[in-house]
């Protein structure tokens, strides 16, 4: 995992390019999730793990507390999920925003398999974890 | 315009401790806004909350299960969180085909009034590659 930048809204730089982010669909996540949404089709992996995937990158990138609070999202599937594939997830951050007295980063990912197949395409707004204005 | 889409719903979840623990642990999100209440009222909450992409993951289910593998290859899905869910409320995820042949989707909370937590629009691009346009 990428150390988190130093996060202060003046240095942000519209365009940057998140540090690329490794992800590997394990079989414990995967039942976890299953067990959290009660989804018991053990034939596929739940979508939401791909999520999981970008929310993850951008939390190592940008985070500071652990957790990353969610407002928009955006996702785009382009082929299904394997249990043991190892994802690579690639983001830039698009836009940042201030509405209503909050701070908000808007990034876009990538996120491709180990044969390089891209899975998914994501847009995501997070509260801006260092504060408000 | 394509055919509208329908897929069965509602579909339920009670979002407890236990399942707010079991994404924590899936997500590796420990912000101690989703386990302490004394932490979420000191950033303006009325006690802990689910995270958000709880209700987001249960509302995937239902599109994953709905769609099949056209989801896999070709869904898309914009999401919008609107407000946050207490911990020990009960969800119920929602689709509902438009004029358009897109669904609407929202995720509503049993809390008085059945405020919707999520809303948002989930499609099929018309093929694999138009899934990132």
């Amino acid at each position: 995992m990428s150390a988190a930048k130093q996060l202060t809204w003046e240095h942000l730089t519209v365009g940057e390019r998140l540090a690329s982010y490794l992800y590997e669909v394990g079989e414990e996540a995967v039942a976890g999730l299953r067990q959290v949404i009660g989804d018991d089709d053990a034939d596929r992996v739940p979508a939401a793990i791909l999520n999981l995937a970008m929310l993850n990158a951008i939390d190592a990138n940008y985070g500071q507390r652990g957790g990353t609070v969610h407002a928009r999202q955006r996702f785009a599937m382009h082929g299904p999920l394997r249990v043991g594939d190892r994802l690579t997830v690639d983001g830039q951050l698009l836009r940042m925003e201030l509405k209503r007295q909050r701070r908000y980063l808007v990034i876009a990912c990538d996120v491709h398999d180990q044969d390089g197949r891209l899975i998914a395409t994501g847009e995501t707004t997070v509260l801006y974890p260092g504060g408000a204005p | 315009m394509e055919t509208p889409l329908s897929v069965p719903s509602p579909m339920r979840l009670h979002v407890t401790d236990e399942v707010v623990a079991a994404y924590g642990r899936v997500a590796d999100d420990h912000n101690p806004i989703h386990f302490d209440d004394d932490a979420a009222r000191a950033v303006g909450m009325p006690g802990r909350i689910a995270h958000g992409m709880i209700s987001g993951a249960l509302l995937l289910r239902l599109l994953q299960d709905g769609l099949g593998t056209d989801w896999d290859h070709r869904g898309v899905v914009e999401l919008v969180f609107i407000r946050p869910l207490p911990v020990g409320a009960t969800v119920t995820a929602h689709a509902a085909s438009r004029e358009d042949g897109r669904l609407e989707v929202w995720v509503e909370s049993d809390e008085p009034g059945h405020p919707r937590i999520i809303v948002g629009t989930a499609w099929l691009a018309a093929d694999e590659l138009s899934a990132t346009q």
